[in-house]
């Protein structure tokens, strides 16, 4: 007698070969960081910080940014940059947004969910 | 024989798993500003090779480095200079026929006068109107002369600072169009090269509220396959003698345009007219800009003072108005 082509094992087999697939490619995903500051100094992340947690972290390279996290919020509490862009830029706290100090070449993005756009132009 | 065949199936969605083209994405600075990469890529080499591209357009095109072809022809005292860059002979060229096209509301002569002006530096204040006088008679975009290799600018002091973050936009385009990229968002400061999709849709940029922070925005574009840059009278001014001074010169008066508008934003296939328009609509003013743009099949927006929005006709992209304190007119 002949053989099935497929016997139940083979069906057992590739079922968990394509469930290991599956969760390889699940966790190789990159992860949404749900409210954290990301401090970046000339394009390298320096620090990351929870927006939960009231903080300060300063940057310092040819001018001096100091930026406070409160109440969820990011801002520039002192910078000795020329334009004070960074400063007047006020708090920022939804994913996505940033303060950029062009002078100092720092900058803070917030990342997470939920975020409305991909970029802003202006 | 079937294990074998198995196991391949098993391994090609391994394989095509660990290919399929992931966000990548960064953040660095140059051309003065903030560039922020999202590219979906197998590897970040690309965020690499894009940052390349626009530090070489930076290296060639920035007016204050010394040895860049723009800082040598503005010190060559009207001697013809080659400039080591195709790029930079090829973004002059374009800027001088939008100049052109625009009747000199886009003005890349103008270097002398923003000079003078000093804008986002400590030493930004008012210049003397004698000198104003002076340095707008040798803004001349039109005595610019490209001969081959050869590039004569006479007394102009060439300035494509209001030209080169579009034009990097273009330059991506080719450079990603190489490494076989299709979907990417890509933006130099506030002008913004949506390429291709989102996969999981469409990608949004937000217009900036110009009476808001840098992290307001009015309104949702929704873009593939094309640029937007937008010019505003809130980047880079100062407040002298309680009067504040934005950076959007008037080519006809040294002055920073007073029209009512706050700003302009473009949006094109082609970076560098995006960043060019921007300007030369923002400087003609509501009336003149919108009936050029019509004219000329360019969609723009412009932003009033009073807060109202008008767009150009048929304005063909997906808009999605936010901060309701602002009014769609027309």
């Amino acid at each position: 007698m002949k053989d099935k082509l497929i016997k139940p094992s083979d069906i057992v087999f590739t079922a968990v070969i394509v469930a290991v697939c599956i969760l390889i490619w699940f966790f190789a995903l990159p992860k949404a960081q749900g409210g954290v500051a990301v401090f970046r100094l000339d394009g390298e992340i320096m620090a990351e910080l929870p927006l939960q947690e009231n903080a300060e972290y300063e940057m310092s390279a040819a001018y001096t940014n100091l930026f406070e996290i409160k109440d969820g919020c990011v801002r520039v509490a002192y910078t000795d940059c020329p334009n004070h862009q960074c400063e007047k830029t006020g708090a920022v706290s939804a994913a996505g947004a940033s303060i950029v100090c062009a002078p100092n070449r720092a900058s803070v993005t917030i990342e997470g969910e939920g975020g409305q756009v991909d970029a802003v132009t202006g | 024989m079937k294990k074998i065949a198995l196991f391949a199936f098993a391994g090609i969605v391994l394989l095509l798993a660990g290919c399929a083209p992931a966000a990548q994405s960064s953040e660095t600075f140059a051309m003065d500003t903030v560039i922020s990469q999202t590219v979906y890529a197998r590897d970040n080499s690309i965020l690499i090779q894009n940052y390349d591209t626009i530090r070489a357009l930076e290296d060639s095109m920035s007016k204050t480095l010394e040895g860049s072809d723009v800082f040598r022809l503005n010190h060559a005292g009207g001697q013809d200079v080659v400039f080591s860059s195709a790029q930079t002979a090829q973004a002059l060229t374009g800027c001088l026929e939008l100049a052109r096209q625009t009747g000199g509301a886009f003005n890349p002569a103008l270097g002398g006068v923003v000079d003078a002006w000093g804008f986002g530096t400590e030493n930004a204040s008012v210049p003397e109107q004698s000198q104003l006088e002076r340095l707008l008679a040798e803004a001349e975009y039109t005595q610019v002369r490209i001969d081959g290799d050869a590039v004569n600018a006479g007394k102009a002091q060439i300035d494509l600072g209001g030209a080169a973050k579009g034009y990097a936009l273009d330059a991506l385009k080719i450079t990603m169009d190489e490494a076989g990229v299709e979907n990417a968002l890509v933006a130099v400061g506030g002008s913004v090269y949506a390429r291709g999709g989102k996969p999981d849709g469409s990608w949004k940029v937000g217009v900036r509220d110009p009476l808001g922070s840098t992290a307001d925005f009015l309104a949702i574009l929704e873009l593939a396959d094309s640029c937007v840059s937008t010019s505003g009278s809130y980047e880079r001014g100062f407040t002298e003698g309680g009067v504040y001074y934005h950076h959007i010169i008037d080519p006809q008066t040294g002055y920073p345009v007073q029209n009512g508008l706050i700003s302009v934003s473009v949006v094109d296939e082609s970076g560098l007219k995006t960043d060019v328009y921007s300007t030369a609509l923002f400087v003609m003013g509501l009336e003149q800009g919108l009936e050029f743009a019509n004219s000329n099949s360019i969609d723009a927006l412009f932003i009033t003072e009073d807060k109202k929005i008008y767009m150009t006709d048929g304005f063909q992209y997906e808009f999605e108005l936010i901060n309701k304190d602002y009014q769609i007119e027309g």
